[in-house]
């Protein structure tokens, strides 16, 4: 693969493949690195992409390997489902949130999930991956990731409820 | 649009049984305003996917510095990479052993000159001995040699001898011949001893 073909091929991906190192690794500045290093990775092998038969999932498998090596190497302090429960606000303290805030809220409900349902959900519910390509990027088989998926979601919409029930109440 | 229709779309989607139109169609229902409340958890969510999506790598001169990230790594590729590091682990190899090699050389010499001097200077002088005494019994040796070169000439004469030996018993047996030759010539003689 030359550099043109590089430059079609793999540029267009540097936003997905952001935002998936941002949600992995919570810090957008760290994230951006990763990209750059995931882009040298691939160019470093550009004579064999084409063998590749997706060069995009080879990218998102090689930018989470990354992500995983910085996580294990640093030892994030990712907070814990149990860690989050005891966060929920006092009643009363919340008014209706617009969306930046509410999405700020998510975002941090996602961000205590396992790493494996984060990319899971990443990957399908953000960029719209199938069950099949998720599969292939992280070596589980189709049903695997449909029933962690699903329990992402529902960990997701469990603990949504249960700060909703406060705001309900304080309205 | 009927909420039945996305009230079972949502536990589908929940179960994780949807197929990424449904989720699309789900999605675009949600960004509409309207939303009845006992969906709103779900709207949110779904809200919150649209917003997450259009998320953009913030540097805007991420491409040209990544080009330049490239033009500073030489282009080698992956494979002459792999044998330049076996090259470079060669040398080291080699070099590690050769300084074993001086290192081990120079801890024997260097005993052998300080603690071992006085021993060395005596195995020195006996291996000297007995090499002067090796030399000189060597000499007498050599004499001894060659007497025995003489006694090996005088055996070669005797063997001569032995040849001529034979000769002196071919001659007797003519000798007998000729006695016996005397007694049919002459009977009454008695045959000489």
């Amino acid at each position: 693969m030359d550099l043109h073909e590089f430059k079609i091929q793999v540029f267009p991906l540097k936003n997905k493949l952001f935002r998936l190192a941002n949600r992995l690794l919570g810090d957008s500045e760290e994230a951006q690195d990763i990209v750059q290093e995931t882009f040298i990775k691939l160019w470093n092998r550009r004579e064999k992409l084409d063998e590749y038969r997706s060069v995009e999932a080879l990218a998102v498998v090689t930018i989470r390997n990354l992500c995983l090596d910085k996580l294990k190497a640093k030892k994030y302090p990712t907070e814990r489902l149990e860690n989050l429960k005891s966060d929920i606000p006092e009643p009363g303290t919340e008014l209706r949130t617009d969306l930046s805030e509410l999405a700020d809220k998510i975002k941090e409900i996602i961000w205590s999930l396992p790493e494996q349902m984060k990319t899971i959900m990443q990957l399908r519910d953000i960029e719209g991956y199938d069950y099949e390509e998720i599969a292939g990027i992280l070596g589980m088989n189709e049903n695997a990731i449909r029933v962690n998926l699903s329990r992402a979601r529902k960990k997701v919409r469990e603990i949504m409820i249960n700060r909703k029930l406060y705001e309900f109440q304080s309205n | 649009m009927n909420f039945k229709v996305i009230e079972e779309l949502v536990e589908k989607f929940y179960e994780g049984s949807t197929t990424p139109a449904e989720e699309r169609q789900l999605r675009d229902f949600f960004s509409r305003e309207a939303v009845p409340p006992h969906l709103s958890v779900h709207a949110d969510l779904f809200r919150y996917y649209a917003e997450t999506g259009k998320e953009e790598l913030p540097d805007p001169e991420f491409e040209s510095s990544f080009l330049a990230a490239i033009d500073e790594v030489p282009a080698i590729p992956m494979y002459s990479r792999k044998k330049q590091f076996f090259f470079l682990t060669g040398i080291a190899a080699a070099v590690l052993l050769l300084a074993g090699m001086v290192y081990t050389f120079r801890n024997d010499v260097f005993l052998r000159s300080s603690k071992k001097s006085t021993e060395t200077e005596i195995a020195y002088q006996q291996t000297k001995n007995a090499l002067a005494m090796l030399s000189a019994n060597f000499n007498t040796g050599l004499d001894q040699a060659q007497k025995l070169e003489n006694f090996q000439r005088g055996l070669n004469e005797v063997q001569k001898l032995q040849a001529f030996q034979k000769g002196i018993d071919q001659m007797n047996k003519f000798s007998k011949f000729y006695q016996y030759q005397q007694i049919i010539i002459n009977p009454g003689d008695k045959p000489r001893p």
